[in-house]
């Protein structure tokens, strides 16, 4: 669809972004030694942590991710807001205390903390970069299709402004400014989303049976895009789709409701939902959106983006345990999530963030379901692409409030990305830069160099944002969170609660654990189909999502190889 | 065996009950998350089924897992703090 700016719009994101980032510097304004820039002088309150845990976690996959593939497919979305928020409870009853008490910049620093080891230093750097880089690219995807209905720009330019800013913020205060801007993020996130949605039960469910009928998108092979066989314009466009044809009773609206009655009153209604077919011809590509007719119940029910469950292929079964498996497992091993437990000062501090963070980010995951419904039966969704999901909802009740739910999404963006940035710029400063490679590093040295890296990984983000700009964006963190659970979580878990464990071991888990999930991914059908343009069928590997093959993969590697180098150890 | 590893041997009492705590919630959590995603598995139909206000199983589990992890996250807190959790 083509999105033209709103002044109003514009004027409200613009300020709304510039006090975020203003009172994020304001606030961060020290913090230019190496322990400022990179663990914000263990000194950040616990609560604010936790808030801050919540900003940086809910990503873009969270709330545009998420929305839309309710708003889309019905539960199943749901199922993603699950797992994310149940693997926290690994971060709280295993990893938290323990990753407090052994480390000081970066993960490395505690995986490294009983053997003082370059390898273990330079793959779990390695690691570090390859996660925040698969997680860098939904993010970015997500800031791109924001900024098309908001400023009417293209795609790319969404991705280069987030990209730039979000440089801007790591470079100028480092982690005081990220944890900032992380937690006003994440306190307007909750606070707000909650707000639509109590607009949204106010506003209750009504029926719309106009506009039913196929849309044709067309892109002829000089790049013209045609709707219905008639270029595109302002006035002649796709119209936005997702509607209720009936409702229990034969009302056509309900008026106000509760949270219950809202589900209840779902289940019994009928829901236009829409599905598209792409056929491609001497005249060009041809995706042709049509509607479907569902009872509610069936969409309040798994199985709509998951299509193997019940009576499916093993194949597809075995996608769908690997795929909650890996969410489960890979939030204790993401990176920018574990450095998060330097900034404050004690374990109880760690202990209290993390439940701080869970009741906030659990808060916020029960508001998706209620904001994807909402987006699914409001006439209000862009046929083309689910990550809009969200404003576009907000947008149906009116322009100031898709303004200030835009600039939330792109201030969640930035709070995500700034903290992924943070990661990696400390993998390479502290980690590859300093232990790996010997150099010594004064604090303002490492300051600099986490700052050169910053930029790097900006630029880095920026390419893959624009290359993978047709994902789901929750779909592109579920890639993340296997690499991050494969590649990191055996050798975190083992380090602590197994004495046998070696350095060798540690070094051979982590690289198995990264390689084969990385390997899986790239030989997946998801990634024949969606990146390479090719056939499904010709994929190597029988399912696309490899944590379940590559996690256990990882702790036997470990196992094994520690075992068998016990002799080195004692010596 | 190098400082670390023996310093987390050696334990206190009350940090060993902390300890046992939170590995007594993890596999409460675990076992209510992994009997949820068994039953979307292999027989999601049974979570169409309306128990409470008109509201199915399918949303009550994923909303009561939600919230399960909130409760288990404030029981350990309130429960499991010592005074050697203040050192840094």
């Amino acid at each position: 669809m083509l999105h033209e700016a709103s002044v109003t719009a514009v004027i409200i994101f613009a300020a709304f972004v510039a006090s975020v980032v203003g009172f994020s510097f304001w606030l961060g304004r020290r913090g230019q030694s190496a322990t400022g820039y990179y663990a914000a002088h263990g000194q950040v309150p616990w609560f604010v942590n936790g808030i801050a845990f919540a900003g940086d976690y809910l990503s873009a996959a969270s709330f545009l991710g998420i929305c839309g593939l309710i708003a889309f497919n019905g539960y199943d979305g749901f199922l993603y807001s699950i797992g994310f928020l149940a693997g926290w409870i690994v971060a709280l009853f295993v990893i938290a205390e323990p990753i407090k008490s052994l480390g000081k910049f970066t993960f490395a620093d505690a995986l490294d903390a009983r053997f003082n080891s370059k390898g273990i230093k330079l793959v779990v750097a390695i690691s570090t970069l390859v996660v925040s880089i698969f997680y860098l690219i939904p993010q970015m995807v997500g800031a791109g299709d924001l900024i098309t209905p908001l400023l009417g720009l293209p795609h790319a330019w969404g991705v280069i402004l987030v990209g730039a800013t979000v440089t801007w913020i790591v470079v100028t205060a480092g982690m005081v400014s990220t944890t900032w801007v992380q937690f006003i993020k994440g306190s307007l996130l909750v606070v707000v989303c909650g707000v639509l949605v109590v607009m949204i039960l106010d506003r209750g469910l009504t029926v719309n049976t106009e506009n039913l009928t196929e849309q044709v998108r067309t892109v002829t092979p000089d790049g013209q895009v045609l709707i219905d066989g008639t270029p595109q314009t302002a006035d002649h466009d796709l119209r936005p789709v997702g509607s209720l044809t009936e409702l229990p009773g034969g009302k056509t609206e309900t008026g106000p409701l509760g949270p219950l009655s809202y589900l209840a009153t779902l289940e019994d209604a009928k829901v236009v939902i829409w599905s598209k077919r792409v056929e491609t011809d001497e005249g060009g590509t041809h995706t042709t959106f049509y509607p479907v007719e569902r009872r509610g119940g069936d969409l309040l029910v798994p199985g709509g983006y998951f299509k193997d469950l019940g009576n499916g292929t093993l194949a597809g079964k075995l996608n769908f345990a690997s795929l909650m498996l890996a969410l489960f497992c890979g939030t204790a091993s993401l990176p920018h999530i574990l450095i998060r437990y330097y900034t404050v000062k004690d374990k109880a501090s760690a202990r209290k963030s993390t439940v701080v963070g869970i009741a906030a980010i659990g808060g916020f995951y029960v508001l998706t379901l209620y904001l994807g419904l909402a987006a699914m039966t409001s006439n209000c969704l862009d046929p083309t692409t689910s990550n809009m999901a969200a404003p576009l909802l907000a947008k149906s009740f009116n322009e100031t409030l898709f303004a200030v739910i835009s600039a939330i999404a792109f201030t969640t963006v930035l709070g995500t990305v700034s903290g992924l940035i943070m990661a990696g710029s400390g993998a390479v400063a502290h980690d590859l830069l300093e232990s790996v490679c010997g150099w010594q590093l004064t604090d303002h040295e490492k300051v600099r160099c986490g700052k050169i890296a910053a930029v790097g990984l900006g630029v880095v983000a920026m390419a893959l944002g624009i290359l993978f700009r047709n994902f789901n964006v929750s779909f592109l963190v579920g890639w993340a969170f296997n690499i991050a659970a494969s590649a990191n979580l055996p050798a975190l878990v083992m380090v602590l609660f197994w004495p046998k464990t070696t350095k060798q071991g540690v070094i051979a888990a982590v690289s198995v654990g990264m390689a084969a999930s990385l390997g899986w991914i790239l030989l997946s059908a998801d990634t024949f189909e969606k990146v390479y343009g090719l056939s499904p069928e010709a994929s190597l590997v029988p399912f696309s999502q490899p944590g379940l093959v590559t996690i256990p993969l990882g702790f036997i590697t470990l196992v094994a190889v520690s075992l068998l180098t016990q002799q080195r150890r004692a010596a | 065996m190098d400082e670390t590893s023996a310093e987390s041997r050696q334990k206190p009492p009350a940090r060993q009950k902390v300890h046992r705590l939170g590995m007594v919630l993890f596999i409460a959590y675990v076992a209510m998350y992994v009997g949820f995603m068994g039953l979307v598995l292999v027989w999601p139909s049974a979570l169409s089924w309306r128990p409470v206000a008109g509201v199915n199983l399918a949303i009550l589990c994923g909303l009561g897992l939600i919230v399960a992890a909130i409760v288990l996250a404030v029981v350990f807190m309130v429960a499991g703090t010592t005074e050697d959790d203040h050192a840094a």
